[in-house]
């Protein structure tokens, strides 16, 4: 039963490492600035709000796309939890080296 | 960031952040455009007749109706970021006493669209040429040129006729000296603050050239009688009131 509990919020929650959350912050900030600059200057040039309008809007989908999803480029460094002390009272030189 | 909804949030937050950014550049752009509109304003003619507000109003008014000459270039207003332009004709004359100010009221009024702007019933559509006359093969060449999807904010007025008559709150209106007309803009943009017609510069916006009118005078009222020589009223007028 915890297993399918873990599993679901693990499909809800959708979580990434710590590495990863720093890359999705910057991902987040780099997509969108570009979109809005991108916005702003095909508005510019065609003359036409819409395009600016469509152009932002389309940023916003791009980054939501790039950004929620819990892509594997979020998640390739995993945290090394150490073994729990009922198992173990205390941590052997084995696990010392391993983690 | 940790969780997918935490990144729903915070790129959400951002983008509003980022579009908040682009609608401020966007009416910066327009900002930096120089504007230079030009207006010829002529009076036609005026009447001023009598009449009631309404059908069944016992009150009688004057009502001024002012036709004036309009060859107007708004055309710089126009930017990227102009939605409409809201163009008005209002006519100022002084009022009778010298402690209070001017009267100011609008007799005409158009609503000029942008390009972009999709069409509306409300908006103003340039008359078309005048009927040809019999005989003639050819129309004049002052037909419509100024179709307001191509130039807008140019227009060519004759004779144009008032849309609102125009009274005070006295109802005397007739033999007033010194009216001017003027003409007045508004400017909507699509992202940004309107912005007003004034009398001065600002900055690369400059104030509309011409624009004014001469003074001229409101007429006596037409066919008016002298005191006194009015037609008596007898208990007819009172029809439809108690007594």
């Amino acid at each position: 039963m915890d297993e399918i509990l873990d599993q679901a919020r693990d499909i809800v929650e959708a979580p990434i490492d710590f590495q990863g959350q720093k890359l999705a912050v910057l991902v987040n900030y780099g997509a969108m600035s570009a979109f809005g600059v991108a916005s702003f200057l095909t508005g510019l040039t065609t003359s036409n709000v819409y395009y600016a309008l469509y152009v932002g809007l389309a940023g916003l989908v791009v980054t939501m796309l790039a950004v929620v999803p819990p892509w594997p480029m979020y998640n390739r460094t995993p945290v090394k939890w150490l073994p729990s002390r009922k198992a173990t009272m205390w941590v052997t030189d084995e696990q010392k080296k391993s983690s | 960031m940790h969780s997918a909804l935490v990144r729903v949030q915070n790129t959400f937050g951002f983008f509003t952040t980022v579009a908040s950014f682009v609608a401020f550049f966007i009416a910066l752009s327009a900002i930096v455009t120089p504007q230079t509109p030009k207006a010829d304003l002529t009076l036609r003619n005026v009447q001023v007749a009598r009449g009631r507000p309404h059908y069944y109003s016992s009150k009688h008014e004057e009502y001024a109706h002012i036709r004036f000459n309009l060859d107007m270039d708004l055309r710089s207003l126009f930017t990227w970021n102009t939605k409409q332009v809201f163009a008005y004709v209002t006519a100022t004359y002084p009022s009778t006493s010298p402690n209070e100010p001017p009267s100011r009221a609008i007799i005409w009024d158009a609503i000029l669209p942008g390009k972009l702007e999709p069409w509306h019933q409300n908006q103003y559509i340039h008359p078309g040429p005048p009927p040809i006359p019999k005989g003639r093969r050819r129309a004049p060449p002052a037909g419509r040129i100024y179709a307001l999807k191509e130039t807008p904010g140019k227009l060519r007025l004759k004779g144009q006729k008032p849309k609102y008559v125009i009274t005070d709150h006295t109802g005397k209106i007739s033999s007033r000296s010194n009216v001017t007309l003027e003409l007045g803009f508004n400017v909507q943009p699509w992202v940004g603050a309107l912005l007003w017609s004034r009398p001065f510069d600002l900055g690369m916006w400059k104030t509309t050239e011409g624009g004014k009118s001469e003074a001229f005078d409101f007429p006596a009222i037409k066919g008016e009688k002298p005191p006194g020589l009015d037609t008596v009223r007898g208990g007819e007028g009172n029809r439809g009131k108690p007594a």
